[in-house]
């Protein structure tokens, strides 16, 4: 299967990070010399390893580089089993039998049957597809986990590992991630498309068409939190700083998150969101459709403060998007929001509810601090977060695979 | 002064990567650990990944040790310690680990009481690996030059001020050997030579050293 991936140019990207950038990417991709490379996952669609691959086959192909992304298939019950391997590596308690391991390596195999692997660098993203390896014919090969290992359930992991170990590279998204393993393992962070529909620039039309479907208006300040209702991201926490403020500053909160439609436990925290708080007409709580990235991107570009009081994250997404649209940014002290946000430079790490308050206090009560804060925020997404910096530096990891041991490379 | 003999001034730029190791470090008898026995490009890569991010003030600190151990440990004084060394000081990375070990040894002698870190803010140690590329910017006179610095990417300015310095151990900065060597500027090349590269970020580097050059483009006619 080839999804249909999006079409946008490299060169789209050069008003936003700069000629110099591109020039980089076009030379480091002169030195693959037109390459065929491999993308192979699990999902066409839904979901932050097809998003990647959407936007960055297309910019592969402007570089000149043969790049193809095919997912495999499944049934349910190899589903079933890869979901409890994705669950057992992020650290719940897991049981392995030997009916799953025949699951998924059958699949796998039948996969290999069907795909066409021959390529000179493949990338194989997170568990599903990481056995293919068994049947590789050439070329290097990389294995790409957008999760975190760090405390995996050991019997899931040593099954795992026996394969990643065969690869000539890993990449994870943060060190913390990482594991000890006998390849070099690359830092790799996520980033955002400053061009897609949850991100690109909006006319003050439309903000304020998608802010009157909202029912919403901007006549006081508006803080904002984007995520789903999940325990880990701390909704409630976030409407106790909300009314710690309120004592001091008039303001709206917004708590705008997806159905969650895969979370059993989604409806539950929703239910709680809503019942503290009760009657406040000032806290907003959206459950919002899928396809609704202009809205949120809207509800970003509206906000005064965005928040992102999580007490577990993997990299916070969310936050770099806010970061993007010039906020300053107020994140729980964990995961990749450590790695996002200087503290007190573009926003502030917080560890409590009251610390979150006391920072929403302080950039209500200093406008022109929270504007500069802003400015630098998106400043810093420019350098580290975006698409550019991610194809880069996925193009120096083909490079630096051709030259194992090398920790100088010229080319 | 140039006189058309000059050989040229080949702009050469770089990518970094970042590869984990699994060693990390929880309090400062791990992180001296740490510094003994990794690869020198994981001591490079923390006293210089700093400038490949994008500042908007000043960092308090520019090299990852002292940032970590202030902000974790909270001990400043060690911080500033680490700070003040000038890797410039140093013709290789082996003997700026050697003075990094001397600080951290003898700052752990005077006992001062050290904790240990809480799980999740332990210091990572991680190595680099970098790739370095030519660039089709080539500069055969001091207005070159300046032109060449105006449309450089800042990883070409960082290869060329600290990767080829240090980690190459050249005793000089690719600018300033070949203004001195190649343009017959030597004062202009020790003044060069003189700036404080670790006080300024990469867009404030590229800034001076424009005004500088340009302040000597008049002479080389």
């Amino acid at each position: 299967m080839n999804p249909e991936t999006h079409e946008r140019s490299i060169a789209d990207y050069k008003p936003i990070v700069g000629e110099n950038v591109i020039d980089q990417l076009q030379r480091l991709a002169k030195k693959l010399n037109g390459a065929r490379v491999l993308h192979v996952n699990s999902t066409a669609k839904g979901g932050g390893v097809a998003e990647i691959l959407n936007w960055m086959i297309p910019m592969l192909h402007d570089l000149e580089i043969n790049a193809e992304w095919h997912v495999i298939k499944g049934d349910q019950p190899f589903f079933n089993v890869t979901k409890n391997f994705h669950n057992a590596l992020q650290g719940k308690e897991c049981l392995l039998p030997a009916e799953d391991e025949r699951i998924y390596l059958e699949h796998n195999e039948k996969n290999a049957a069907e795909l066409d692997l021959d390529a000179d660098h493949v990338f194989i993203h997170d568990p599903q597809p990481a056995s293919l390896i068994e049947h590789r014919t050439r070329g290097t090969w990389i294995w790409r986990c957008h999760i975190d290992i760090s405390q995996p359930c050991q019997s899931v992991w040593d099954f795992l590992k026996q394969y990643v170990n065969k690869y000539n590279a890993s990449i994870f998204s943060m060190p913390e991630f990482a594991q000890s393993l006998p390849i070099p393992q690359y830092l790799v962070p996520p980033s955002i498309d400053p061009l897609s529909e949850k991100n690109r620039e909006l006319a003050e039309e439309e903000i304020a068409k998608e802010l009157e479907k909202l029912e919403i208006t901007h006549e006081k300040p508006i803080l904002l939190q984007v995520s789903r209702f999940d325990r880990f991201k701390d909704p409630i926490g976030v409407i106790k700083a909300y009314k710690l403020v309120k004592k001091h500053k008039d303001c709206i909160l917004v708590l705008a998150g997806g159905e969650a439609t895969d979370d059993p436990e989604g409806p539950a925290v929703l239910q709680e969101v809503r019942n503290h708080a009760a009657e406040d007409p000032d806290i907003r709580i959206l459950s919002l459709p899928p396809l609704s990235d202009t809205r949120i991107n809207a509800l970003q570009r509206t906000a005064d403060i965005i928040i992102q009081k999580s007490v577990k994250e993997g990299f916070g997404l969310t936050v770099t998007e806010g970061l993007w649209k010039g906020k300053p940014v107020i994140g729980g002290e964990v995961g990749g929001i450590k790695m996002q946000i200087q503290n007190g430079i573009n926003g502030y790490l917080v560890n409590s509810v009251e610390g979150t308050a006391y920072r929403i206090r302080q950039l209500l009560h200093n406008p022109q601090m929270a504007a500069k804060m802003g400015t630098y925020a998106r400043e810093y997404v420019r350098h580290n977060f975006l698409l550019t910096r991610h194809i880069r530096d996925h193009l120096a990891i083909m490079i630096a695979t051709q030259h194992p041991q090398e920790t100088y490379i010229q080319v | 002064m140039n006189n058309g003999g000059v050989s040229p001034f080949l702009f050469w730029d770089c990518v970094q990567l970042i590869e984990i190791t699994d060693r990390t470090a929880a309090d400062l008898s791990e992180l001296l650990g740490g510094v003994r026995e990794v690869p020198t490009n994981s001591i490079f890569l923390h006293m210089h990944q700093s400038f490949l991010k994008y500042h908007f003030f000043p960092p308090e600190y520019t090299n990852d040790f002292s940032e970590w151990v202030s902000l974790q440990l909270g001990d400043d004084a060690l911080a500033e310690k680490i700070s003040e060394i000038d890797p410039f000081d140093y013709v290789n990375i082996e003997d700026l680990r050697q003075r990094l070990i001397k600080i951290l040894k003898e700052h752990m002698h005077d006992g001062i009481a050290h904790g240990r870190v809480r799980p999740g803010e332990e210091f990572h140690f991680n190595q680099s690996v970098t790739i370095e590329m030519l660039t089709d910017l080539r500069a055969t006179n001091l207005r070159e030059f300046r032109e060449c610095l105006e449309k450089i990417p800042l990883t070409s300015l960082y290869y060329h001020i600290f990767e080829a310095r240090l980690r190459l151990e050249k005793k000089t900065d690719d600018f300033s050997y070949w203004i001195e060597d190649s343009v017959g500027m030597p004062e202009l090349a020790e003044k060069m030579n003189r700036m404080d590269p670790y006080m300024y970020s990469l867009e404030d580097l590229r800034e001076e050293l424009i005004k500088l050059v340009g302040s000597y483009e008049s002479r080389d006619a």
